[in-house]
């Protein structure tokens, strides 16, 4: 094995080149992930952000912004805006809205359709990411064609934030669902697109989690649990009222 | 250095007024940022990739569309001619392939101008693009100076460009350090120009310094874990 060098994730900006061969083997096949261009036998950034690797073979730029640029096999949470016999027009807050089958639910046939109203939320994964097409979407599992959880989001509320917040809720333990979830039940359907979807039995409640996410964007893991424990307490207050 | 001319603000001929920015600054914009010389400061917003209009659709790549607004009243030639320098320096930079048949909507509000302005609002507009996380192919950055009585001096102020007899705005990628947009008024030789573009990219790589600094400082904001 040759002589690789250690690397530290550092800050990047559009244009600087990397040079991968410091860091990889002769052998290793190199991955090139979000925010990086090969062009011209080099590697450059072309946004913004930290760079990262896995196993010095997988390279990314992690980064956050607003705006959603689909992707394939993303679960985004979308607004139905309009609807033909064979297919629902749906928003998931990218430059074009995304086309949902009508046969692509679970057990939908030509004749048992789903029923969806202009308005409705959906859970879906993007089954078709190309820059010169409208994206597709599917509420059905890729792998096992059952429904998996995707579908109709009923009741709640939904919330809007940053890309970068939405892939840091993903994480199964982070710490604002982890402190919200200390002091009541709640249920939550996060997309990669920036929208959040919340449910809870009692207003008052869907009122604070919308609050404390949104709240949590730059707080550290000890100042969340501080803010939380205040906004649960301020809800508690106001119910005595 | 002895022997430089001290300027009417205590500058030498070969400094630029302090720096300073904001990123994210609008909550509600794709991606904006702050940007100020001195007492030149513009405020830019940008959205996009996002849907665009039937008749400014392009088949093959974003639509970029650029507004400046002045400080006070609605934008005349002089912004229009502003909005032609940044279009045309930004279209190359943006790599607007990547997202064809929408736009990419660049607005601009100049919030004080003392003289540069032209630079300072394509340094803003380079933050808000790169704060919206639209793919760029390098940072674009730019420094303006002038010639005052036959002495180059950076960064000039309104007072100075006054007297000036030709003014260089020069901007410059980060990638290769070659001039990608430079724009100049009035009358100067060959020998002044390629004079005043050294001094420019000379003083560019400090602008890309506190650039890099901003950015590192978003970042570990965002990265609090």
């Amino acid at each position: 094995m040759s002589e690789t060098t250690e690397f530290q994730p550092y800050a990047i900006l559009p244009g600087e080149t990397i040079s991968l061969d410091k860091y990889k083997n002769d052998k290793d096949v190199i991955k090139i992930g979000p925010g990086l261009l090969h062009e011209k036998q080099q590697v450059t950034a072309i946004k913004a952000g930290t760079l990262k690797n896995h196993n010095n073979q997988k390279w990314w730029i992690d980064s956050s912004q607003r705006r959603y640029v689909p992707s394939l096999n993303e679960h985004v949470i979308g607004k139905i805006i309009a609807k033909t016999q064979d297919y629902f027009r749906v928003d998931i807050g990218s430059a074009h809205s995304a086309l949902l089958s009508t046969l692509a639910f679970e057990g939908a046939t030509k004749r048992n359709k789903p029923n969806l109203e202009i308005g409705a939320l959906v859970y879906a994964r993007v089954s078709l990411a190309n820059k010169d097409m409208e994206p597709e979407l599917e509420c059905i599992s890729a792998t096992t064609g059952k429904a998996n959880g995707f579908g109709e989001l009923k009741d709640g509320f939904l919330i809007k934030c940053s890309l970068g917040l939405c892939r840091s809720l993903l994480n199964p333990n982070t710490p604002i669902l982890t402190a919200l979830g200390e002091h009541f039940a709640f249920e939550t359907a996060v997309g990669m697109n920036g929208r959040v979807w919340i449910n809870t039995p009692d207003i008052s409640n869907t009122i604070l989690l919308s609050n404390a996410i949104k709240n949590s964007e730059f707080l550290s893991a000890k100042e969340i649990k501080q803010m939380v424990k205040e906004l649960v307490k301020q809800s508690e207050d106001d119910m005595e009222l | 250095m002895p022997g430089e001319t001290i300027r009417a603000d205590k500058r030498t001929s070969s400094q630029i007024r302090p720096i300073s920015s904001v990123l994210s600054s609008l909550n509600r914009a794709d991606g904006s940022a702050s940007f100020s010389f001195g007492n030149s400061s513009v405020l830019c917003s940008v959205y996009g990739p996002q849907e665009v209009k039937i008749k400014d659709e392009l088949l093959d790549r974003a639509t970029i569309d650029v507004n400046i607004t002045p400080q006070i009243g609605i934008g005349s030639t002089t912004e229009k001619n502003m909005e032609r320098i940044v279009r045309e320096a930004f279209s190359d930079v943006i790599i607007s392939s990547l997202h064809p048949r929408t736009s990419i909507s660049i607005t601009v509000q100049i919030t004080q101008d003392d003289g540069s302005i032209i630079s300072t609002i394509i340094n803003a507009v380079s933050l808000a693009l790169i704060d919206a996380g639209i793919p760029l192919h390098s940072t674009l950055l730019s420094v303006t100076c002038a010639i005052l009585n036959g002495e180059i001096i950076l960064d000039p102020t309104n007072e100075e460009m006054k007297d000036a007899s030709s003014i260089h705005v020069f901007a410059f990628s980060n990638t290769s350090n070659d001039i990608v947009s430079s724009e100049s008024t009035g009358v100067f030789t060959e020998e002044e120009y390629f004079k005043c573009s050294d001094i420019c990219k000379l003083a560019v790589s400090s602008v890309l310094k506190f650039v890099h600094t901003a950015i590192e400082r978003k970042l570990q904001k965002e990265q609090k874990n």
